[in-house]
């Protein structure tokens, strides 16, 4: 049997490896919380190590999701877990869920993809599910059974592309040509189990929770590694049946960018509201995908400062427990100079303030929504971004006064968020980088 | 210089740094270097020559029509920024002492710092992309700065305000960034056929062009923001909310005033827009009970003076009056502080009162800063307001006589502050005033009074903008309608004395902010409704799934 493994699927291995390394010492490493997240973090390295040959999707994908699970790792010392001595655990779900991302994101046939999105969503909601308190547990059945329906819509789907085409690969260019309604339907259905990742309107209701209740370091690490798998794996299986999904993907987009909006609009809670601005940033991944070549490429390009922002986020807010954080109480927080600066610095890119990263994020997705969407739905998405200040921005002042105050300190939180402050950065003053890396991954 | 000129815009960032660090004793005096060195860096690029030199660095957003770092050093961004220096300098002064001993002090003067490179960065911006770092970048620091004071009661909200009205302004300019055909988003070449040839045509660029500028210089319906924004520190409003900041409209409209001119349409909505905000502004500003709320309707009244002006085809007018006002309404803004700060923050009208022989510098800096504002013959606002009157009856003649009419207005206004403030009855016991708030007024009422001689009779100013704003009208100093000009604003000054006498503070109406509130309150309640429907029960977020899936199968069948 020919086993010649590609780079991207020797990183799968890779991490996989990795997390069985961890499982099997889980009784020696229960007792040091620092070691598992370090042999973790070895993972990442080599994974990413061994697609530096790779393609250009590959390269990004890898790259991409191995810093977000690095975030993840990084914050495992202070996790807020209902059993501290589940550490290890949680490092293996870490690597787990991010092989089943970039198995999800570079995959080449349904069945790849299918068994990526699985490891990734499984990964995700038993994590969710460790944190403190009854809430995770709750919000991670929730999010399990929304799954599973949302897997059921991909095994139909699979069941129908099979039906029309005889095959399992990832339909091509030339796929289309002979597909009916029965292929349609099947690609349909094949994207919206990949859509459920990415929490947009109508499948957004599991996510929600689940992005609110979880401890903040794990919602960071989800809603990273998820959305860089389903944009890029999205964006691969549109890239094959150009025009056949575009209409669906404009509209829930657009329907996703109203619905956040609104829901953020009067949220108090800044973890609530973070939840729905997540909808609002898969809405607008979402109508980029819609939107040609030129919009793939803007999807990767939002998808990818979004997950550095929202990591950034919530690697500033790691330790604070899974309890509501009202937005008038921001100045109790205690966060300290540097979870401060990170946490004003990532509302600040949410809400498209340049030239921080989530503005030219924007600027990307509208550029190329006008041109193939049309007015309004590029009108209602301007609206939508803009709208953003009103919500982001309303814990800012108080966020700033109090960054003098003296913070508790944790160096692995503070690299954590040093890592995805960087990543803000020079996402934000080099906006081109990204987007040529976006590009040749999109295109 | 002109390799200097485009970087003034990082000169403001070293003091923020070192103020956010703790350096000095006195909070904030590391930063009041960086806007000296700006203004001089703008004279000094007049001064060798006035050469125009671009920075350029192409692709740096390569997902934009024109996605170049383009910073442009030119005759109208060198005066942008030599008013912006001096006018920033003298507040940081004046604040120095005007902050002094409040725990927030150095987040202040960072918060000023990043004010300044950021509205720096907007008059220097060469491109669409450029502009709007700034244009947002300055409405944040708005935000942050009328939400100062976290402890007072609605400044929270006060600075939300002024976000949601900038957000409409922003909206606004980012479709332009994106709409505009490949290649184009260079501000100056706007107006050029092929960058006008894309969907909607000049009309559609001129109109977002157009509701950008309102938002941020608070016209017509978008005023609400203003009076609201009185909320922050005093040398705030002097400074964001009178000199610079709101005039970064004005601004936009004259340097794109190529683009307007193509659509004679707008052109004429902007005009009426300024005419009537002009008069709305200064009329409502007889009926405030709050001294700083007076003086902002009267900023906003005079924006309107260069709304009117832009759209008269007048850009120089109108960019001639955003200088002059710069200083006049800085002093003002300045002197009306040092009234408030020895009252113990009163600001009131009804309460104020008789403070001429207390507070004898800002009573006499007021004074000039009234004249200059009404007009007055020989004062910097009398050669600016009469350029404007002038465009408007040689255009459009009733849009003339208005702006003419604003004149008895702005008297009117100016004078019942004046009276009503300084003269009657002390109803305070006001201390003396601090040294430190006093003399950064005098070089402003300096200014105040000769700044019209930049232009008047060497016609100085025209000719160093004529390369940016083509050919220019020489200005017709003391001319009749001049006069009559000064004549009507000096009879309100007169008319407004028996209305201070007859009713100390006027009545107590206060204008809402109407429709925006009402569009607000409709916001939050669907926001709530649709926030009651993530209700935590599993079946029904089933059935949603569901139902939505079969919706999106439909959608997709159909099309």
């Amino acid at each position: 049997m020919n086993i010649a493994l590609t780079p991207e699927q020797l990183a799968i291995v890779v991490l996989v490896l990795g997390a069985v390394v961890v499982l099997g010492f889980v009784q020696a490493l229960a007792s040091n919380a620092t070691t598992a997240p370090l042999i973790g973090i070895v993972a990442l390295i080599v994974a990413v190590a061994t697609t530096l040959g790779g393609g250009p999707v590959a390269r990004l994908a890898v790259g991409a999701i191995a810093v977000a699970a690095a975030v993840g790792l990084l914050l495992v010392p202070s996790l807020e877990l209902e059993r501290p001595t589940q550490r290890p655990e949680v490092v293996a779900l870490i690597l787990l869920g991010a092989a089943g991302a970039i198995a999800l994101a570079t995959g080449t046939d349904v069945l790849q993809l299918v068994l990526g999105l699985e490891t990734l969503s499984l990964s995700v909601a038993v994590l969710v599910s460790l944190g403190s308190g009854e809430r995770p547990l709750e919000a991670a059945f929730r999010y399990f059974v929304l799954a599973a329906i949302s897997l059921a819509s991909f095994l139909y789907g699979i069941g129908l592309l099979y039906l029309s085409t005889g095959s399992l690969a990832l339909p091509g260019p030339g796929a289309l040509l002979g597909g009916g309604v029965l292929f349609q339907a099947g690609v349909v259905l094949i994207a919206l189990g990949v859509v459920f990742e990415l929490a947009v309107v109508p499948l957004q209701w599991g996510l929600l929770d689940a992005y609110t209740a979880a401890p903040p370091a794990v919602a960071g690490y989800a809603m990273a590694t998820a959305k860089l798998g389903a944009v890029i794996a999205l964006a691969r299986l549109i890239s094959g049946v150009e025009g056949v999904l575009n209409h669906v993907f404009i509209a829930i987009g657009v329907l996703s960018i109203a619905w956040g909006t609104f829901g953020a609009l009067a949220q108090r809670d800044l973890r609530r509201m973070l939840a729905y601005s997540a909808v609002v940033n898969a809405g607008f991944s979402a109508l980029a995908l819609g939107c040609g070549p030129d919009g793939r490429a803007a999807a990767i390009f939002y998808v990818v400062t979004y997950a550095a922002t929202s990591l950034l986020i919530f690697a500033s807010l790691a330790g604070r427990g899974t309890g509501p954080l009202g937005l008038s109480l921001i100045s109790t927080e205690r966060l300290g100079p540097l979870r401060a600066a990170g946490l004003a610095l990532g509302l600040l890119s949410l809400s498209g303030i340049p030239p921080a990263p989530g503005f030219w994020a924007k600027l990307a997705v509208l550029w190329a929504s006008w041109y193939a969407a049309g007015v309004w739905p590029t009108v209602i998405a301007v609206l939508g971004g803009v709208a953003g200040v009103l919500y982001y921005l309303r814990a800012l002042p108080d966020l700033l006064a109090a960054a003098r105050q003296v913070e508790i300190a944790r160096p692995l939180v503070g690299s954590a968020v040093v890592l995805a402050g960087i990543a803000v950065v020079v996402l934000g003053l080099v906006p081109g980088l990204a987007w040529t890396l976006a590009g040749l991954a999109g295109g | 210089m002109s390799a200097l000129l485009p970087w003034t815009w990082v000169l403001t960032l070293p003091g923020l740094v070192l103020t956010a660090a703790g350096v000095g004793r006195r909070p904030g005096i590391a930063s009041i270097w960086g806007p000296l060195v700006m203004l001089l860096a703008a004279l000094a690029w007049f001064a060798t020559g006035a050469v125009p030199g671009d920075v350029v660095i192409p692709n740096w957003a390569p997902f934009l029509p024109d996605g170049s770092l383009h910073l442009r050093a030119d005759a109208l961004a060198a005066l942008m920024l030599a008013i912006l220096g001096f006018v920033s300098f003298f507040v940081y002064v004046y604040s120095l002492s005007y902050m002094e001993g409040d725990p927030g002090q150095r987040r202040f003067f960072c918060y000023l710092d990043f004010f300044v490179a950021a509205m720096a960065l907007l008059v220097l911006g060469g491109t669409l992309g450029v502009l709007l770092v700034g244009w947002a970048g300055v409405g944040l620091a708005s935000f942050l700065l009328i939400s100062f004071w976290r402890d007072r009661p609605g400044t929270l909200r006060a600075g939300l305000d002024a976000l949601a009205a900038n957000m409409l302004g922003d909206a606004a300019l980012l479709l332009a960034a994106v709409i505009v055909p490949s290649g184009c988003g260079d501000l100056t070449t706007l107006g050029t056929p092929r960058c006008t040839a894309g969907l909607g045509g000049a009309a559609l660029l001129a109109w977002l062009l157009l509701i950008a500028a309102a938002a941020k210089s608070a016209q017509g319906p978008l005023y609400f923001w203003i009076p609201t924004a009185m909320a922050g520190p005093t040398p705030v409003s002097a400074l964001i909310h009178a000199a610079t900041m709101v005039a970064a409209g004005v601004y936009l409209l004259v340097r794109t005033h190529a683009v307007l001119e193509l659509a004679p349409g707008v052109m004429l909505v902007t005009a009426w827009l300024g005419t009537l905000t002009m008069l709305g502004g200064g009329i409502v500003s007889l009926f405030q009970r709050n001294f700083k709320r007076g003086l902002a309707y009267s900023t906003i009244s005079q924006l309107g003076y260069m709304f009117a002006a832009a759209g008269l085809a007048a850009p120089f007018a109108s960019i001639f009056h955003l200088f002059t006002h710069a200083f006049f309404k800085a002093l003002l803004f300045l002197a009306a502080g040092v009234a408030i700060h020895a009252t113990g923050g009163e600001e009131d009208l009804a309460r104020l009162g008789g403070l001429r022989r207390r507070l004898p510098v800002s009573f006499g800096t007021f004074l000039v800063g009234a004249l200059a504002l009404i007009g007055f013959p020989a004062t910097s606002g009398g050669f600016s307001k009469d350029a404007i009157i002038d465009a408007g009856l040689r255009e459009n003649p009733l849009i003339g006589y208005l702006l003419l009419a604003g004149a008895l207005v702005t008297g009117l206004y100016i004078g019942r502050l004046l009276f009503g403030v300084y003269f009657g009855p002390e109803r305070t016991h006001p201390h003396h005033e601090p040294a430190l708030q006093v003399w950064p007024l005098v070089p402003l009422a300096i200014m105040a009074v000769v700044a019209g001689y930049f232009e008047w009779p060497g016609g100085g100013l025209s000719r160093a903008l004529t390369p940016v704003l083509g050919a220019i009208e020489p200005l017709r100093a003391f001319s009749a309608t001049g006069l009559a000009a000064a004549v009507l604003g000096l009879a309100g000054i007169g008319l407004s004395w028996p209305i201070v006498q007859s009713a100390p503070g006027a009545t107590p109406a206060e204008v809402g902010t109407g429709w925006a509130d009402a569009l607000g309150q409709a916001g939050y309640s669907l926001s709530r409704g649709l926030a009651g429907l993530q209700t935590g029960l599993l079946t029904r977020y089933a059935l949603a799934s569901l139902l939505g899936v079969a919706v999106i199968l439909l959608l997709a069948a159909r099309l």
